[in-house]
């Protein structure tokens, strides 16, 4: 991807201008690179200046996905998300978690990206339906299959909604039960009570969500709080490598050796498809294709 | 309007791994070929080049067919309702250039002698009562030795990498004592190997067993091939299983067969082609096929000999799909057999231990760079005293792990996988974890079957393929054993904690991907009243008809199936150019 700016020789580009923060970051550690990532309970979105974020060289800046601006959920929904993902992964500025690696915008820029599903899936009728008894084949199924209750887990995911409708309806569930509770809604409770409603959720030990289920809707939340927290930040979380550093992982190398095999790793720097050496440096088609904007990009440049 | 194409020797549905092999070893001799491929084209450069996204790989299923398309449904028994997978699980069939070649894992096998002879061995040493009752396990109509010369060709075709155990009856130090014996080693030395895939080798050496390394379609060293062509080595780099190669040394239909094929100017594929039906003349014999192609136009290509070699699944339904006049079942299924014989794998980990302390590079390497046992697959113990038949291999857990789908999978000792303490226990021993894993025998039930499901449609309105599947008691007995034998290994490594032991087989489910070794449906015999091809997958009642892959298998071993489809696939090419076409339409024998 190249700019006529970029073309112009001498120009001060976006691309050069984060090539230099890029090796300041890396040396800098964490500190002000999450100084962009103010997503705090309540509080507005922070201006676009965040030079560390990993934004997209030569795009405009509505193409990035910045922390803290959402296109699909609401501030009050978003905040509600935050607070259910830093249960599941909390964290500080010191030790970042899922606040801190912009996990809501990651799962934000999924659900705005994708009508219907990231994943490949089978989205037509019959769709199953929970039952006491031991239903038959029933050739001939139209709108719903019957399937006892107690197998339905077995034939994995089976719902009718979208994850744009379990996020929206379930967000509603899930804050109608934090009143129904606590009285008040889900992120304005204390840790103790959020984390008795999750663990609730996970053993599908309540019984008013029923669309999404309880335990479908904890199973999204931690899908995607794992996906934003570990993928790689060109999806928009992962912030700083936050997943990757917590767990010691350096992300994606190019090789190891077999003596790395066996013995652990040279030191290396964490890094991620971005920084990925080019296989065939200078070819024209030796590119990245960026999964946010679908931008051809090359790599290690 | 249908396209009508000029007549070719030889058409195959689907472009994967044997049908490029029939090319490379047809189309030098002239014969004609088309292969149509439902897929797009891809090759290592550039399109596998910067393929390092678990995200988009992994998680997001780049490389599958996708389901959004058609799936397959499933049911636990014919008394249970069947749903679609609607999303990833159980397995992960591939789609385009080179099929789900270019994102398996490289773990290269040839079966055990016993495993072709299934039924007669066991009925010989204990008894015919020792078989199940309801279990339809059958000899293959071929033997070990019929195929030892073609698991050697193609070994040498891709370099294969391993070390040898038994090379023409003598038995080689570090190698697979129970392997059937090979005329040769291996071209290539085995690849490295991870501290868990040596922890689990010493304490498998200390208990009495027999470790070895993982026998890998990846090259361990740079390898000219037979055709001049060099590929480099592997870069070890953790993206192997559902990636391509971006440096092309997993072996694959990219990198060996399709470029000698297309060299000779004889073969020729096409990509986004999508077929829909084999047509049948009058006289019972396949005409050719019709597919369409990206603007969804409709095409025929008219074709002397049929070739069958997409995926397992598919290539039943296409089977059963493929009705007319002469074969009002489906082609093959004059006599009810397509379908039946279905089987799979026992996969998951019985037991998961935690290494405090020690980092084991699991994010490193492949699938291959581990060390594993077949001290309890096949018939290789006694089973007299035992409550089964049949096996299954430990290994050290397979490596390249990406965080994104393997954290939760570490739970704390409380069992939570959420929350501080959680937080913690990745952070100490996301590295320091792993398993030990079966890949157990599956046998086939007269229950147990493929065929049209009579609710869900494809996006042509087409039946989608019905799976009835799920373990009976012999499979349930199988893992118990071997459970415990895991287990002993297990604490022989003296782990800081078992994570997780599972001593008996849950149901089978359809949500968690265990392998992509769905066999059978098509299988081979002997016989015509119980299998539906001839031992080349010769279709007994559409002679001009073949079929190809893991579809063939009467059972499935506790191995993955790459190398003995390559073998009887290369073994039923010399048959088609030497004989068959010599007199066409003629059963092979």
């Amino acid at each position: 991807m190249t700019t006529p700016d970029e073309n112009r020789p001498g120009a001060v580009t976006r691309r050069k201008l984060l090539g230099r923060a890029g090796v300041a970051a890396a040396t800098a550690g964490l500190g002000s690179a999450l100084a962009g990532c103010g997503t705090q309970a309540g509080q507005p979105p922070q201006a676009a200046v965040d030079v560390n974020a990993p934004g997209i060289p030569g795009l405009p800046a509505s193409m990035v996905p910045m922390c803290g601006v959402y296109n699909f959920f609401s501030r009050a929904e978003a905040r509600t998300v935050e607070a259910f993902a830093m249960r599941l992964v909390p964290g500080d500025e010191r030790d970042p978690g899922a606040r801190e690696a912009c996990v809501v915008t990651y799962i934000d820029h999924k659900l705005a990206r994708f009508e219907t599903f990231a994943t490949p899936t089978y989205f037509h009728a019959p769709f199953a339906k929970p039952t006491a008894g031991h239903p038959g084949p029933q050739s001939g199924a139209t709108e719903t299959i019957l399937v006892h209750e107690q197998d339905l887990p077995l034939y994995g995911f089976q719902s009718n909604l979208t994850p744009q409708e379990a996020y929206r309806k379930g967000i509603v569930e899930l804050d109608d039960h934090a009143r129904a509770m606590f009285g008040k809604p889900f992120a304005d409770l204390g840790e103790a009570a959020q984390d008795e409603i999750i663990t609730a959720l996970e053993k599908d030990a309540v019984a008013t969500f029923t669309a999404p289920g309880g335990k479908d809707f904890f199973a999204m939340l931690q899908e995607d709080t794992v996906e934003g927290m570990f993928a790689d930040p060109l999806y928009g979380g992962n912030r700083d490598y936050a997943g990757w550093k917590l767990i010691g992982y350096p992300g994606a190398q190019r090789a190891y050796t077999g003596e790395e095999l066996r013995h652990g790793p040279h030191l290396r720097r964490v890094q991620g498809l971005r920084e990925m050496a080019p296989m065939h440096p200078g070819e024209p088609q030796d590119h990245v294709v960026l999964p946010i904007s679908g931008t051809r990009r090359t790599a290690g440049g | 309007m249908t396209t009508q194409h000029p007549k070719v020797d030889v058409v195959t549905i689907g472009a994967g791994w044997t049908a490029t092999m029939l090319a490379a070893r047809l189309c030098p001799h002239g014969t004609e070929m088309v292969s149509l491929e439902q897929g797009t084209s891809r090759w290592a450069y550039p399109d596998f080049a910067h393929d390092h996204d678990s995200l988009r790989y992994s998680v997001r299923y780049a490389m599958m067919v996708d389901l959004a398309r058609e799936t397959w449904t499933w049911r636990p028994n014919p008394r249970a309702p069947a749903l679609p997978m609607r999303q990833y699980g159980s397995f992960n069939p591939g789609e385009g250039l080179g099929g789900s070649a270019i994102h398996w894992s490289g773990q290269l096998w040839r079966y055990l002698e016993t495993d072709f002879r299934y039924r007669s061995h066991v009925t010989e040493r204990y008894g015919a009562s020792k078989i199940p009752a309801g279990c339809t396990a059958q000899d293959w109509g071929i033997t070990y030795d019929d195929l030892e010369p073609y698991y050697d060709e193609f070994e040498y075709d891709i370099g294969a990498s391993g070390h040898a155990g038994n090379v023409r009856g003598e038995i080689i130090p570090g190698g697979n004592p129970f392997e059937a014996p090979r005329s040769r080693h291996y071209p290539n030395p085995a690849l490295a190997v991870t501290p868990m895939g040596e922890m689990f080798a010493t304490a498998s050496t200390e208990l009495g067993h027999h470790p070895f390394t993982q026998p890998a379609g990846i090259l361990s060293r740079a390898f000219t091939d037979p055709w001049g062509r060099s590929r480099a080595s592997c870069l070890y780099c953790g993206f192997c299983t559902r990636f391509g190669c971006e440096v092309d040394a997993k072996s694959s239909p990219v990198n060996t067969h399709l470029p000698v094929a297309l060299e000779t100017g004889n073969y020729e594929v096409r990509t986004h082609a999508k077929v829909l039906a084999i047509e049948v003349d009058s006289d019972g014999t396949a005409s050719g096929v019709t597919y369409l192609d990206a603007h969804g136009a409709e095409h025929f290509q008219p074709a002397d000999v049929v070739v069958v070699s997409a995926f397992t699944l598919e290539n039943n339904r296409i089977l059963l799909l493929s009705r007319g006049k002469a074969h009002p079942n489906g082609i093959g299924n004059d006599r009810g057999r397509v379908g039946k014989n279905y089987t799979y794998q026992i996969y998951p980990a019985p037991v998961v231990g935690a290494f405090s302390g020690k980092k084991l590079n699991m994010y490193m390497g492949n699938t291959c760079t581990i060390k594993i046992i077949y001290d309890f697959n096949g018939d290789t113990f006694d089973h007299k005293d035992l409550d089964f038949i049949g096996g299954s291999q430990l290994y050290s857990e397979p490596c390249e792990r990406e965080p994104v789908n393997s954290v939760v999978g570490l739970t704390t000792a409380s069992g939570k996988s959420w929350g501080r303490e959680w937080k913690n226990e990745i952070r100490r021993n996301w590295d320091s974890y792993a398993g030990i894993v079966t890949e157990g025998e599956s046998l086939p039930y007269t229950d147990q079957f493929l065929d049209l499901d009579p609710n869900y449609r494809d996006r042509f309105g087409r039946p989608l393929l019905r799976i009835t599947f799920d373990w009976h008691d012999n499979q349930r007995s199988l893992w118990r054993y071997v459970a415990q034998r895991a287990k002993e290994i297990m604490r022989q490594m003296n782990p800081s904690r078992i994570v997780s032991f599972t001593p008996e087989l849950a149901p089978y489910n359809i949500q968690d991907y265990q392998s992509t070794h769905p066999t059978g449906g098509c299988i081979m015999g002997t016989d015509p009243s119980h299998s539906v091809t001839n031992s080349y997958g010769q279709v007994w009642d559409t002679p001009n008809v073949f079929v190809t892959g893991a579809a063939l298998f009467p059972q499935n071993p506790g191995a993955n199936p790459t190398g003995t489809v390559a073998a009887v696939t290369y073994r039923a090419a010399d048959a088609i150019r030497d004989r068959y076409f010599k007199s066409p339409g003629e059963l092979l024998t």
